[in-house]
Order: C-alpha cells, then sequence, then structure tokens
C-alpha cells in the first residue's frame, strides 16, 4: 500500500468531519440541480399553481353568479306569485252556485285552449314552477341551475313581447322527484321559447329599438378587441359561449338601432342591419338553441363565422 | 421563424384555422361563401393562393366526415351534391374550378355550395 502522510490524512478526517462537511460532498448527478435549475422549477410551479388556483376561483365565481341569478329569480317568482294572489277586481262566484262569493278565475274554470281544465292547468304550473327539488348529484343540481336560468330568460324573453305567453312543454310533470327529468322539462321548456321568440320576431313583433348612437357590432362583440365569452374545445376562436344573462345583453345591445331585412331562404331564423352596415342573424341551433351571428361585417376581428351561443 | 400567413384579425396561423374550421359542423354546415371570405379578408389571399386555401379547406371539412350540399330553400333542409365526385381530391377540384368559371366571385351570404355533415342531408338526422 502506497504511503500516506498522517498529516494530510489528519486534516481529511477534521475535513469530513466538520458540522457542515455535507456541503463538500461531491453532488449526485441525478438528484443534483443548480440553483438556476430549481429556481426556475420552483418559478414553473408556483405558475402553475396559480394558474390551477384562478381557474378554480373562475368557476367558482361563475357558479356564484349561477346560483345568485337563480336566487333573484326565485325571489321575483315569488313577488310576481304575491301580486298574483289578490287583485282587487278579479271575479267571484255568482249567487246561487255551491261556491257563491269564492274568487275565481276568468272563464269560471272552463277548459282552457287545450282543453285542459284550469285545475289541470295550474297543477301543471305547480309541478313546473313551484315542485320542491328532487335528490340529486352536485352535478345534476348544478345542470338543473343553468338550465333553470337559462329557461327563466328564455321565458322573459318571450314575454317581453308576448306577456300572456306560457310555456307547454310540461314533462317535468311526469315525474317530479326525478332529477333528469327535471332538467330535460327545463330545457324543452327552453326550446319552446327560443322558438315562440323566433317566431315572434319573424312576425315582426322583434324588440328592435331606435338608438342614435349605437356601438358597433365590433365593439359589442369584441370590446376592447377581446372576444365576449369562452371558446369552447376544438371549436373556432370565432364561436363564443355565454352564459344566458350575458347573451341577453348582447342581444338587446345588437337590437340598438337595428332593423330587420329579409334573410335568406334557407334561414332558420331572422336578420338584422345595424347603423355600421353589418348584418346579424338571431336563429334557433340545432344544438344551442338560440344563437347570434353575423352575416355581414367588414371588420377583420368579427368574421362572418362569428356567432355567439348560450350555455 | 414560419412564414406560413397568420389571419389578419386573429394572428391565428392558416394551418391551426383550417384545422378548427369542422368544429363547427354540428351546429350548421360551413359555407363556401364563410371559406372564402376567410381566406380574402381573414387571411388576404388573392388568386391561386386562395384557390389553395379553398382547397386546403375542404379536404379538412371532408376529412372530419362533411360532404358538399345546397340548402334546399326552406329552414333546415339540405340537400347532398354528389356531381362533384367521391372523393375530397375530386371534390375540391371540382369546386375551385366551378368557382373559377363563374369569375372567382365572393358568394353573397348563406348561398351557394356548403359542407354539411350526415346530420344535415340525411332524413333521419333532422329529427
Amino acid at each position: 500500500m502506497a504511503y500516506v502522510n498522517p498529516i494530510w490524512l489528519e486534516g481529511r478526517r477534521r475535513y469530513w468531519e466538520r458540522h457542515d462537511a455535507h456541503r463538500f460532498r461531491k453532488p449526485d448527478g441525478s438528484e443534483y440541480k443548480s440553483y438556476a435549475t430549481r429556481l426556475i422549477a420552483q418559478r414553473q410551479a408556483e405558475e402553475e399553481e396559480a394558474r390551477a388556483a384562478a381557474e378554480q376561483e373562475a368557476f367558482e365565481q361563475e357558479v356564484l353568479a349561477l346560483r345568485r341569478e337563480v336566487k333573484k329569480l326565485k325571489l321575483e317568482y315569488e313577488l310576481w306569485r304575491f301580486q298574483q294572489k289578490y287583485r282587487p277586481d278579479q271575479p267571484r262566484a255568482p249567487k246561487g252556485d255551491p261556491k257563491g262569493g269564492q274568487w275565481t278565475k276568468e272563464g269560471g274554470g272552463d277548459p282552457g285552449k287545450d282543453g285542459r281544465s284550469d285545475r289541470l292547468q295550474s297543477r301543471d304550473a305547480e309541478l313546473r314552477r313551484g315542485s320542491p327539488r328532487p335528490v340529486g348529484t352536485p352535478q345534476q343540481n348544478l345542470r338543473l341551475d343553468i338550465v333553470s336560468v337559462r329557461a327563466r330568460e328564455a321565458v322573459a324573453r318571450v314575454q317581453q313581447l308576448d306577456p300572456n305567453w306560457r310555456p307547454q312543454s310540461l314533462t317535468s310533470r311526469d315525474s317530479a322527484t326525478n332529477m333528469d327529468v327535471m332538467i330535460r322539462a327545463k330545457e324543452a321548456e327552453t326550446r319552446e321559447a327560443d322558438a315562440r321568440f323566433i317566431a315572434l320576431s319573424r312576425a315582426g313583433q322583434d324588440d328592435a329599438y331606435p338608438r342614435r348612437d349605437a356601438p358597433t357590432t365590433a365593439e359589442v362583440l369584441a370590446p376592447h378587441g377581446q372576444f365576449v365569452g369562452g371558446r369552447m374545445p376544438n371549436v373556432p376562436e370565432t364561436t363564443r359561449t355565454l352564459a344566458p344573462g350575458q347573451f341577453e345583453e348582447i342581444r338587446f345591445e345588437l337590437m340598438g338601432g337595428a332593423r330587420r331585412v329579409e334573410p335568406g331562404a334557407d334561414y332558420d331564423g331572422v336578420w338584422y342591419r345595424r347603423q355600421d352596415g353589418s348584418v346579424v342573424g338571431l336563429r334557433m341551433s340545432r344544438d344551442h338553441g338560440l344563437t347570434l351571428e353575423v352575416i355581414e361585417s367588414n371588420h377583420p376581428l368579427v368574421n362572418q363565422r362569428f356567432k355567439v351561443h348560450q350555455r | 421563424m414560419s412564414n406560413e400567413p397568420r389571419h389578419i384579425g386573429h394572428g391565428t396561423p392558416m394551418s391551426e384555422w383550417i384545422a378548427l374550421m369542422p368544429g363547427d359542423l354540428n351546429d350548421l354546415p360551413l359555407g363556401m361563401w364563410q371559406i372564402i371570405d376567410d381566406g380574402h379578408r381573414g387571411f388576404g389571399l388573392e388568386g391561386p393562393a386562395l384557390a389553395d386555401f379553398i382547397r386546403r379547406s375542404i379536404h379538412a371539412l371532408m376529412d372530419a366526415g362533411a360532404k358538399p350540399v345546397c340548402g334546399a330553400g326552406k329552414p333546415n333542409v339540405w340537400v347532398l351534391q354528389t356531381q362533384y365526385g367521391s372523393n375530397k381530391h375530386e371534390v375540391a377540384e371540382a369546386v375551385i374550378q366551378e368557382w373559377l368559371r363563374q369569375g372567382a366571385p365572393t358568394p353573397k351570404p348563406w348561398t351557394g355550395l356548403w359542407f354539411g355533415l350526415p346530420w344535415s342531408y340525411l332524413p333521419s338526422g333532422r329529427e
């Protein structure tokens, strides 16, 4: 064995027995990461965490907004019901009638237009509007919230043009305890209301209104160069999806200063020419119900494939 | 850096734009009037470059299962057009030749030839 100077050996022993001797250990290639690498990895992890938190926050905000909207609509509905309960001019059953003096509806309970009695109609209405919510999964509850908001918006939109209109699709009465049936009922209500709205618009009863300083279509659909709404996966950037309330705001904004023009023969809806020369259409989409779209536009951002669906 | 043209308004590369074209076919067929407008005004193309854009778009749409259809004069009724050929190459060339013969116009909105999935032209698809 080769000679080793004991003084050097003692020096090495003291060196490796120091309290911070781990600092002098040769780094293992597989585990060692330079300060810069560690810093980059740490920043990437922080960014990932922040992005995930932002997405979660946005989702929660959206759910909260929907819940607020549902609560607001429920409150409005309760108010409406309260207002309906008492009218001083509501007719009473005549003298001599077994129910004489009691409040009665106009028509005295005769069968309605569709042949159903008031009693049945009010049962339907009760099931449609006031029945307790069946037990469901959180996803079903959220879905029911969403379709309820959308149905309420769709019905309200029609009632602005035809205040006495009520949807007839009442599939919820088939099973008021089945969440899926409730959801389908709301979807059917929305489809019916959307179809009615398009029919009323075609008949010239739309709610376009005069406006001198109407914003351009691009200003409405892409304010400050940012498109409204969100983009669903695998669809073009020009296909946007909005919450029903936002959709209604956009539609109302586009109606300002618009005038109806004859749509293409194949078009399932109505066209409006706006003050900036663009033409926007409102039609029934197969999958998305009432849809807004740009038919003619010279703006590079808001082109002829731009459309807005409701969530 | 790639020299691929980008959309004038959106900045999207042409290949990505074309690849996403079939994404809307479940809602509605896509019209030649929209494809030509995309190429002409969206990407600033003219002449052979525009024809090539149309060709690539038709290939992408037919790869996704779309076929040429025409409106039947009433909403939501489409009629399959078989005279253009049986595969994407034949159809694209025939459609472009027809468009060139007409003087390469930008069609009026909601007119002319469209590309639709079977739900649009099969009677069962409209139920």
